[in-house]
């Protein structure tokens, strides 16, 4: 019998999801400063993927609204925020075709 | 485009489907996800942004380059957790060819960065066994194609139709 693995609620994603989006969006500047030594299958790749870390962005959004955090995610998730509003000019570059 | 592209029937169908804004026959359909379900995934080397060097799964480690498939594979179980731990290479990409193949797929081109993609949407039961879905999975598989390489370039779980993000003028095909 396979082992399945137990799928983390909303509250349980809080803490990965602020993890993951602290590393991917720190990356940006590492990522444009790099851009043009980057091959078109390269870039190519990492538009396609940018929608990955939207989308966990608009579930914090979401369970933010809700009220799901501690106040120290609620910190961190702040943190973010500047993080995003800082790198977002440079990204919507990257992304531009 | 710094590569010949693709002269595949199919993949010119695609990228004259996207071009002239024509709507697909069913045939034109069934023709494109079986060239999509039958298409090796993206095989050259690419570079690992720092923060991801150094993440270990099933005996890989992410160093300065890394082929694509291993790439996406240790994003998608070890950086993500969309797919359970130990789902090795050919099993994600067997998820993939399944989520394309799926009756319940979504399929619809699109052009970006000067490329013709195809992609699948897909309800993840449809896609992936429950034994492979990761802590973080996602209730939706989406898969990409490139018609002008003809190779698939990701495959991932989104939470929403609308977390694809495709462009305004994509045409959905089914």
């Amino acid at each position: 019998m396979a082992r399945v693995a137990r799928i983390l609620t909303a509250k349980e994603r809080i803490d990965p999801y602020l993890d993951y989006l602290f590393a991917e969006w720190g990356a940006v500047p590492e990522v444009a400063a790099e851009w043009n030594e980057w091959e078109d299958h390269e870039q190519l790749d990492f538009v396609v993927e940018w929608p990955i870390k939207e989308d966990r962005l608009h579930q914090l959004q979401q369970w933010a609204r809700e009220g799901l955090f501690t106040p120290d995610q609620q910190a961190r998730y702040e943190r973010l925020l500047a993080l995003i509003a800082q790198h977002r000019p440079t990204l919507e570059q990257l992304l531009r075709d | 485009m710094s590569e010949a592209r693709s002269r595949h029937p199919t993949d010119l169908l695609i990228r004259a489907l996207v071009a002239r804004r024509r709507q697909a026959t069913a045939a034109e359909v069934t023709r494109i996800v079986e060239r999509m379900a039958t298409a090796p995934f993206e095989s050259r080397a690419r570079r690992v942004p720092l923060p991801e060097r150094g993440a270990r799964y099933l005996g890989y480690i992410l160093g300065a380059r890394s082929d694509s498939l291993t790439y996406h594979l240790v994003k998608r179980v070890a950086l993500e957790e969309q797919w359970a731990d130990g789902t090795t290479a050919a099993q994600y990409l067997e998820d993939l060819r399944r989520a394309i193949r799926s009756p319940s797929a979504q399929l619809v081109v699109f052009a970006r960065r000067g490329g013709c993609l195809a992609a699948t949407i897909t309800p993840l039961e449809d896609a992936v066994p429950v034994e492979r879905w990761g802590p973080q999975v996602q209730p939706l598989i989406m898969t990409v194609f490139s018609a002008d390489r003809g190779i698939i370039i990701s495959g991932y779980g989104i939470s929403s139709l609308a977390e694809a993000h495709l462009p305004e003028d994509a045409q959905w095909l089914a």
